[in-house]
């Protein structure tokens, strides 16, 4: 159970070797199934967490959510994307044609991406990276750009506006994001997202040997990836949808999809930093991940459905005045300790 | 401490996620409403003197009563229209009414599906008759039983009459070739002006996207 995946990766490339292929050819022919495979567990778990959201945001008003339309309202989204397939695929008149339209088809590339190299469980990363985190910083910085290309091409302020906050709030939060972290990278010597889990199982979860750590990476992954009480660029009040607020239909779909994506991904690699990867008791590895990343997700809704929004001075003021100053102060803190310990040994 | 604002709400927002759901599954569930909560209008022919004070009070003038004389030289409501798409509910009819012949009562379920339905004439007894299915509805709620079918007497959904659809002059695919159909030279004529019409839409909307 442990290897299930695995042993159907070994089996595809014994498949090709024994139909006549090279080994490599093989391989890659199993790197295009994990793609797809990546591809339809995403899918599959933007449904999860969208029926998720609304039914914990319902919960906690002490509503009852969806319910109405399948058993327990799980086909509500379905319904949602009928009806939002069915529209009319508008442009608006004065917007950059190419760019406005090449933007949801491209606002999940960076995630899918990034699970190129995400351990999905003991052995499964599909390219296992040396420089893996720095990959995913790299790439997932690509959404800023996305998100900046929908303010600016739909041509309109709404959009323009929001797409401005998302750059300006996300590559401010970057830097308390990837600070946090290098204590981790300190204390594992690696970069690779395989080796820091293989640390975490040897000498334990890195949440209890850097809390701190731990504390200014969710504030600051919950600004990342725009989600309450850090989502202000498309915060409804002021700015009807922000970044979205041109695109209908089923454009507005991939949007929508392509942000809890990114939630989704953001949550794998917090429970792969900070809670121990695949590491458990009697579950397979990839269970344990994909549990551990639901945990971090069911705190992300929590904490969106409690907290109000922020304002944007105060963003930025928290950001630069204290998240910064703790990943420094905790970096500082790690690089003496870990010095201290070796000048002890 | 600092930030101990946020825990407090998480604690709140925590509480409140395992509490019981405030909402009510209508029409499964019925609501539990106060019994001096305004829904529909009962009206009791018996007390009614006919003095049309309700007529006179009505802003919309919802309400229309005709009233005759019997032998004994009383006056006798006839009928007792009320147009109640017009009526907003303010309740006005059933504060000028003296021996309190029309009252307020519970029940608010008397969507329908055509206009015409929404005259009711409470001198024949129908609204009453829907009122008293509606609190039997709701004593059954109370007691915990369950309703079954449609025991309101809800107006089934009824398909709005259609006009008799038009002999069609001739398929859209003759029309595309009107060489093909040469018995028939009318029907290409008409087909075709549909097929005609379509290309310049397609060019106004082009047209508009070029001039934006």
């Amino acid at each position: 159970m442990d290897n299930l995946f695995i042993n159907i990766g070994h089996w595809i490339v014994n498949l090709v070797m024994s139909l006549g292929g090279s080994e490599t050819l093989g391989i890659w022919i199993m790197r295009i199934c994990c793609a797809v495979g990546i591809l339809i567990f995403l899918l599959i778990n933007v449904i999860i967490l969208v029926y998720l959201e609304r039914k914990i945001s319902g919960f906690i008003q002490e509503r009852l959510g969806p319910n109405r339309c399948g058993p327990f309202g799980i086909f509500q989204l379905f319904m949602d994307i009928l009806k939002l397939v069915s529209k009319n695929t508008f442009v608006p008149g004065a917007a950059d044609y190419w760019i406005y339209c090449l933007v949801p088809i491209v606002v999940f590339i960076p995630t899918m991406m990034i699970f190129g190299i995400m351990p999905l469980g003991e052995g499964m990363t599909v390219y296992d990276s040396p420089v893996g985190l720095l990959y995913y910083f790299a790439v997932s910085a690509l959404t800023t750009l996305i998100l900046l290309m929908s303010g600016w091409a739909a041509n309109n302020k709404y959009n323009l506006m929001g797409g401005m906050r998302a750059a300006a709030q996300m590559i401010s939060y970057e830097i308390p994001l990837i600070f946090s972290i290098i204590g981790i990278v300190m204390m594992t010597g690696s970069l690779n997202l395989n080796d820091i889990v293989y640390n975490q199982v040897d000498h334990g979860w890195f949440i209890w040997r850097q809390p701190l750590a731990f504390i200014v990476f969710s504030i600051a992954a919950t600004a990342e990836i725009n989600r309450n009480p850090f989502d202000l660029p498309e915060g409804e009040q002021e700015l009807t949808a922000g970044y979205q607020t041109e695109y209908s239909g089923m454009r507005f779909a991939f949007m929508y999809l392509g942000e809890y994506v990114a939630l989704f991904a953001m949550c794998w690699l917090a429970a792969v930093l900070f809670l121990g990867g695949w590491d458990g008791p009697i579950l397979p590895g990839w269970l344990w991940l994909f549990i551990k990343s639901y945990v971090f997700v069911l705190l992300n809704m929590w904490v969106r459905w409690t907290f109000p929004r922020i304002r944007v001075d105060h963003m930025m003021k928290f950001n630069w005045k204290v998240l910064i100053p703790l990943a420094i102060a905790n970096m500082v803190v790690t690089g003496v300790v870990i010095k201290a310990v070796q000048f002890l040994a | 401490m600092f930030g101990s604002g946020l825990i407090k709400g998480l604690s709140v927002t925590g509480k409140h996620w395992f509490r019981r759901e405030f909402t009510e599954q209508w029409p499964e569930q019925r609501p539990d409403l106060p019994p001096a909560s305004q829904g529909f209008f009962d009206y009791d022919l018996s007390k009614c003197i006919g003095c049309g004070l309700c007529e006179r009070a009505c802003p919309n003038h919802v309400i229309k009563m005709t009233t005759e004389k019997n032998d004994e030289g009383k006056k006798v409501v006839t009928s007792y229209v009320m147009e109640v798409q017009y009526c907003l509910f303010c309740g006005m009819c059933v504060e000028a009414c003296p021996p309190k012949a029309l009252t307020n009562a519970n029940n608010f379920e008397i969507a329908c599906y055509h206009r015409e339905n929404t005259n009711f004439d409470f001198a024949t007894g129908e609204p009453q008759k829907l009122n008293e299915a509606f609190n039997k509805i709701q004593a059954d709620y109370w007691n915990k039983k369950r309703p079954e079918g449609n025991p309101i007497g809800m107006p089934e959904p009824v398909k709005p009459p259609r006009p008799a659809p038009k002999p069609k002059p001739a398929a859209p695919a003759e029309g595309a070739k009107p060489a093909t159909a040469p018995a028939k030279p009318a029907a290409p004529a008409e087909a075709a002006a549909p097929a005609a019409k379509a290309p310049e839409t397609a060019a106004d909307k082009e047209g508009k996207g070029a001039d934006e």
